[in-house]
């Protein structure tokens, strides 16, 4: 497993329904991800304003970890995990 | 008696009545009634069919086919965690959730007596009986003045939410650490590999294991989401980094039955965090914690004090807590091997062997533990380390590291308004040697220049050797009220500059991340190390103890 530290801001298609948040679909290196699972979701409520992350695995096969902000609502990919 | 049961679950019948069991609890070890003591093992309900929740507890455990039914008294527990019963053969009937011999209780009603076998059988209620007709009591009370703690264990922690974190590590050997394994998935247990074992070893033991270095701060998250969770359960919890106490005295009315609700609380924790966690319930932590060993992972167990000198009696000197490696080493010299061996020493030889522990032990090692359960509001200590990623002589990097990290934990201490009267230093070389050392302080401190110059003086004392380091650490401990201390008569006006200083950091920090502001020495780390919102990452789990 080797985990790739992204840290790029993206964009993210997102479900707000019922309350929580679920990843449906990103943007990234000029492709549509597809999120085909939602692995774990964790709010890191540190700070200010709490982070909510998900790992999501797309339909690739990668595992990817998504984070919302809570203080601008931008998304962030900050990593991908590749099977080696 | 000790009750024992796996993956909690409602045990209605499918037509919908409510299913009882006539069984009782308290049976004496080996099975034979001891009607003496049942006043004071007094864990069964009363039994009727209207008291649907007092049955449905032990039809978990009839039906869960794993545990040790309400029924096995305290020899089905030990014989579950591999100590022999007193008195059974090889052809015992095991811990496999089938029902023991054991004479039911003459003061709780006619429906509690019946043969053995009468007593294995699941009895369902009368139709129509099953709607209640009078206020349900609490299924199992402890008696009066007993306390009931409940110790919550997460299974593996680290490892589970990796593997929940990248599905593909399911089933798979999971080890994360750096430099030694601070967790390991059950998967990498069956191959020997555990705790605190170097990673070199365990690469030889199980060279298939996936190592990862780990994500503190995530684990963190979960936790809380946990402890948020105990929370609710228990009016007072004092918690660790993958392990909580939760003091359940006085809530037998808001919990009717309290394995429920504490079955209820593990599916809450699996659904909402996908982990599992091993819950043990006593007359105190200790034996809190030593009944949930036995039923792990993702089981839940119960002990009264009534069964403690029997539960404890046969297991290994090294359950027992407070004996570590060194103290077991000098017991097994003395052919003491299990607690109930170490009961035959009075408590002035235990006190001349181990000091103030060997009082602690005397009562421990019959089942008394008065340690509270507290939110501890004024920790004992706080420790920020971690080790590099590759081992460096280097001593800006060093001391930039020990910099950063007196600044990590100087903040965590503001944050609970506390200041430390002492500072320490631990260091561990590339080969494996370490060296720690403390020091107090002149003054209580919280600020950072005051706990770095004390820090740094004991870096320079403690690293002599050319031999790269591979991790650093500091621990500030002996904590006193930020509020309650007396400042001292001429630097008042400077400390109070500085504290302000700090707290206007504090605030920034608190806002944007720790990483945003970084002074002095740590600057060197910049670029070396990598960071994330909380500033650089930390291979090792901070830990206020």
């Amino acid at each position: 497993m080797r985990r790739e530290a992204i840290q790029q801001a993206v964009a993210v298609r997102a479900d707000f329904q019922g309350g929580a948040v679920t990843p449906v679909s990103f943007r990234h290196a000029g492709r549509e991800q597809r999120v085909a699972r939602v692995n774990a979701r964790w709010v890191d409520r540190a700070g200010r304003h709490p982070r909510f992350h998900f790992s999501v695995t797309v339909e690739s096969g990668d595992v990817c970890e998504l984070q919302l902000s809570g203080a601008d609502l931008v998304w962030w990919l900050d990593s991908v995990t590749l099977e080696e | 008696m000790g009750t024992k049961l796996h993956s909690p679950r409602h045990g209605d019948d499918p037509h919908g009545r409510p299913t009882f069991e006539p069984v009782a609890r308290a049976a004496a070890p080996g099975g034979a009634h001891d009607a003496s003591r049942s006043s004071a093992t007094n864990h069964t309900a009363p039994v009727h069919a209207e008291q649907g929740a007092a049955v449905r507890e032990t039809g978990q455990a009839m039906e869960s086919g794993s545990g040790v039914t309400a029924g096995d008294g305290i020899a089905g527990i030990a014989e579950a965690a591999g100590v022999p019963r007193p008195g059974a053969g090889s052809g015992s009937a095991g811990a496999e959730g089938r029902s023991r011999d054991s004479e039911p209780r003459e003061s709780q009603g006619p429906a509690k007596r019946g043969s053995a076998s009468a007593r294995a059988r699941t009895m369902r209620a009368p139709s129509g009986g099953g709607a209640p007709s009078a206020p349900a009591e609490p299924a199992i009370a402890p008696p009066p003045g007993e306390r009931t703690v409940l110790h919550v264990d997460i299974d593996a922690f680290f490892a589970a939410i990796e593997q929940q974190r990248d599905p593909r590590l399911k089933g798979r050997p999971v080890i994360v650490g750096a430099g030694v394994i601070a967790s390991c998935s059950y998967e990498a247990r069956a191959f020997g590999l555990k705790a605190g074992m170097p990673l070199s070893e365990a690469r030889r033991l199980c060279p298939e294991a996936v190592i990862l270095e780990g994500h503190a701060q995530a684990y963190r998250c979960f936790a809380e989401e946990i402890f948020a969770r105990c929370r609710a359960l228990a009016p007072a919890v004092e918690t660790y980094l993958d392990e909580a106490y939760c003091d359940l005295t006085g809530t037998e009315r808001l919990h009717a039955d309290l394995l429920d609700a504490v079955g209820s609380f593990q599916r809450g924790v699996r659904e909402a965090a996908g982990l599992t966690v091993t819950c043990g319930i006593g007359p105190n932590r200790m034996l809190a914690k030593l009944i949930g060993k036995t039923v792990k992972p993702d089981g839940l167990a119960r002990i009264g004090a009534a069964e403690a000198d029997e539960f404890l009696r046969g297991r290994p000197l090294e359950q027992l807590a407070g004996v570590g490696p060194a103290h077991a080493r000098t017991l097994r010299s003395m052919n003491l091997h299990t607690i109930g061996d170490l009961r035959a020493l009075p408590v002035e030889v235990l006190e001349s062997l181990f000091g103030a522990s060997g009082r602690l032990f005397h009562g421990r090692c019959r089942g008394r533990d008065t340690a509270p359960v507290n939110e501890r509001e004024i920790p004992l200590s706080i420790s920020r380390e971690t080790s590099f990623h590759r081992d460096t002589a280097d001593r800006l990097e060093i001391e930039g590291m020990l910099e950063y990290l007196v600044g990590r934990a100087c903040r965590a201490a503001r944050e609970l308004g506390i200041r430390a009267r002492t500072v320490g230093v631990r260091l561990r070389y590339g080969d494996g040697e370490g060296a720690a050392r403390e020091r107090s302080l002149r003054m209580p401190s919280d600020a950072d220049p005051v706990a770095l110059a004390h820090a740094l003086d004991l870096l320079r004392a403690l690293f002599t050797r050319r031999v790269a380091l591979h991790r650093v650490g500091v621990t500030l401990s002996s904590f006193v009220p930020a509020a309650g201390e007396q400042g001292a008569l001429f630097d008042e006006r400077e400390a109070g500059r500085r504290a302000a200083l700090y707290r206007a950091f504090d605030r920034v920090r608190g806002a944007y991340g720790h990483g945003v502001l970084v002074s002095g020495r740590a600057l060197h780390l910049k670029g070396r190390l990598a960071e994330d919102p909380h500033g650089f990452v930390l291979r090792t789990p901070s830990l206020t103890k």
